[in-house]
């Protein structure tokens, strides 16, 4: 949905921000009605240009500190740049904290009405809107109820539903995409593509690389302030994964992992390796995966995943890119993946099983296999991967010596 | 865009007074035993103690009708003040992580305090009307006291509103302030008590001029002389435009001191 034509939706050029640090809170006052300096200089962000198409999905990575909320915050009106220039075409909204805007002693409908107004919808515009709102948040009775009584998730659907039924023209998430149950994470998710699809465009920010990978296409790398890479999503989060993993983070990456729990829609029930826990090069790997789910109409894709102890990726298997599925209309389900042959020459490995939602985005469950099987050799074999290969010798006339 | 801010303004002045009596048995009825409670206090002080009477040149006799048409105007003032002083730092998870004009947020504490004093002022009209002391001669002076009464609180209001962003001192020396301005203002006492030689200073202040204007509107009287109301229009005009002066000059940097 892209038009090169159009100007950019949001373009900034060389945007710094310095925030001030002062000894005493006073001298602040004095500086900002004296106009003359009082502090010591910390500089968040550093000379940080990019712009954003309309349509685009723009994700914004980095470590803590890297300056991402601060850029956030300058997108979204909230703070205002040291120097540099920005441009934002339309209505923004941005969700920097979901659920910061309610009051705790109003109820949830009366909240609706004072967000969606702070958000810049008239009152005509909120009166049309309040019954999508309601609706996406699923929260019922609970409406009426002051906002101190909810428990956090339900605080956060509503201030997803809000935020997504504001409809801007370009939308602004910092973290928030973890909202509620795996089941509501799944709506928003479907909301967001389609959101994106219907030429909205979408500024997220988030330490997960795979919500960043399913919906930006490119992706700005913030480290120290400054614009470590910009460019397609492909290339920018694997370099800022082996920087990640250079840092020797590599805990982090699996702990993000969580199963489903018990009450989940749909849960993996059981993986098994039909052919055993050892490999013999030549033969095919045959692997059965079994799940259930409570409603049948539910429908599944299956990622597989071939990890070597170490955490790093062989291999991936994803049913809806191979043309598979998606599997519907039963409650249990058994599907086998066949690979005829790997063309791996030795060491352990480990498999990962996600159980996907219909869109391929949403993860209902995982499933690891530690060890799963063993590759067995005869002799000792250099390197990872067995490849064809053929030696040919070459009868060169002009080298024989005969 | 003017039809938004209303819109909005509304929703914050909503907020307001159902945030504030949200949970409370009394909730709403409040607004109504607080300034009795007041009243029934400075009148056994004042009045019953210590004998003070409106005396001669005043449009009662009774001194709780005499006291209570000075303290509407005072408490909503009050209220304003105090309550905008801390509208912004209360505030401060919306000030971080929302883009809103933030100067609603003190607009609107003046409006909810304002509401207070009509639904205190409602009763009162009632009581005089039940006691047969009402008269609707003067009423039209309203006109010219609520709103130059309101430039007034909402020109301390913003000034202290982002003076406290900064130095949150501010709500306290408010409250100190406050205290003194209500007794050097003729409320509890008329001012024909006041000893000549400082009668000119209690002219000068503003709150004078508005507490004579609201006895002339309730009780039936005419428009001050314009001398001396000088001092109240002068004032509130100077402090609303320097109030907003002030807050617009220090708001960029709510976001980041708060």
């Amino acid at each position: 949905m892209t038009h090169p034509h159009d100007p950019p939706v949001v373009s900034a050029e060389d945007l710094s921000k310095t925030y001030r640090v002062y000894a005493r809170p006073a001298d602040r006052l004095f500086e900002a009605l004296l106009r003359r300096p009082r502090h010591s200089a910390f500089h968040a962000l550093k000379d940080v240009s990019f712009e954003v198409e309309r349509g685009e999905g723009f994700g914004l990575i980095g470590e803590n500190g890297a300056g991402k909320s601060t850029l956030l915050k300058i997108l979204a009106g909230v703070t205002a740049a040291t120097s540099g220039k920005i441009r934002l075409q339309g209505s923004v909204a941005s969700i920097l904290e979901l659920g910061s805007a309610f009051h705790p002693e109003l109820t949830g409908r009366q909240n609706i009405v004072l967000n969606a107004a702070m958000l810049g919808l008239s009152r005509n515009e909120v009166d049309e809107r309040i019954p999508r709102i309601i609706e996406f948040s699923e929260l019922g009775s609970f409406l009426d109820q002051p906002i101190k009584t909810y428990s956090t998730g339900m605080v956060m659907r509503l201030g997803f539903a809000i935020a997504t039924q504001v409809e801007p023209d370009v939308l602004i998430i910092d973290e928030a995409l973890s909202v509620g149950d795996g089941y509501f994470q799944k709506k928003c998710m479907v909301h967001l593509k389609s959101y994106l699809d219907g030429g909205g465009t979408l500024l997220i920010c988030s330490h997960a690389m795979y919500y960043i990978s399913a919906f930006c296409e490119r992706t700005l790398w913030l480290r120290d302030g400054h614009v470590e890479a910009l460019g397609p999503t492909q290339q920018v989060v694997p370099r800022y994964e082996a920087f990640l993993d250079a840092k020797s983070n590599h805990g982090e990456e699996a702990s993000e992992i969580v199963g489903a729990p018990p009450s989940a829609p749909a849960r993996i029930d059981d993986v098994r390796l039909l052919t055993g826990s050892t490999y013999r090069h030549g033969r095919p790997l045959e692997l059965e995966i079994r799940w259930s789910c409570d409603d049948p109409e539910m429908a599944f894709h299956l990622c597989v995943g071939l990890n070597r102890p170490d955490e790093v990726e062989v291999a991936s298997f994803l049913s809806h890119r191979s043309g598979a599925g998606p599997w519907s209309g039963r409650t249990r389900h058994t599907v086998r993946l066949s690979i005829p042959e790997l063309p791996l020459v030795k060491n352990t490995f480990k498999l990962y099983v996600f159980l996907l939602a219909e869109d391929g985005l949403h993860i209902h469950d995982t499933w690891i296999v530690e060890d799963a099987f063993n590759v067995e050799y005869e002799e000792y074999p250099f390197g990872i991967v067995h490849i064809p290969h053929q030696w040919v010798p070459i009868n060169d006339p002009g080298s024989d010596d005969g | 865009m003017l039809n938004h801010s209303l819109f909005l303004l509304g929703e914050f002045t909503r907020r307001d007074f159902k945030g504030r009596y949200a949970g409370s048995a009394l909730g709403f009825l409040w607004s109504f035993v607080q300034p009795l409670w007041s009243l029934a206090l400075f009148t056994f002080l004042f009045s019953t103690v210590m004998k003070v009477s409106p005396g001669i040149g005043e449009r009662t006799a009774n001194f709780a009708v005499f006291l209570f048409c000075g303290l509407l105007p005072w408490m909503a003032m009050q209220e304003g003040i105090l309550r905008a002083t801390t509208a912004i730092t209360d505030s401060a998870t919306l000030v971080k992580k929302m883009s809103f004009p933030s100067d609603l947020l003190v607009w609107a504490v003046v409006f909810a305090a304002l509401l207070h004093e009509a639904i205190a002022l409602g009763m009162f009209l009632f009581v005089l009307g039940v006691t047969g002391q009402f008269s609707a001669s003067g009423l039209w002076l309203l006109l010219l006291a609520v709103p130059l009464q309101v430039a007034l609180t909402a020109g301390l209001g913003f000034l202290s509103a982002a003076i406290n962003v900064f130095l949150r001192d501010t709500a306290q020396i408010n409250g100190m302030l406050l205290q003194a301005w209500f007794y050097l203002t003729p409320i509890v006492y008329p001012l024909s008590l006041v000893p000549e030689r400082f009668r000119p200073f209690l002219e000068l202040n503003p709150l004078t001029g508005l507490v004579t204007l609201y006895r002339e509107a309730l009780l039936g009287g005419e428009l001050p002389s314009l001398l001396s109301l000088a001092p109240l229009i002068t004032t509130a005009a100077v402090t609303l435009v320097a109030g907003i002066w002030v807050f617009r000059r220090l708001r960029p940097a709510f976001a980041d001191e708060i």
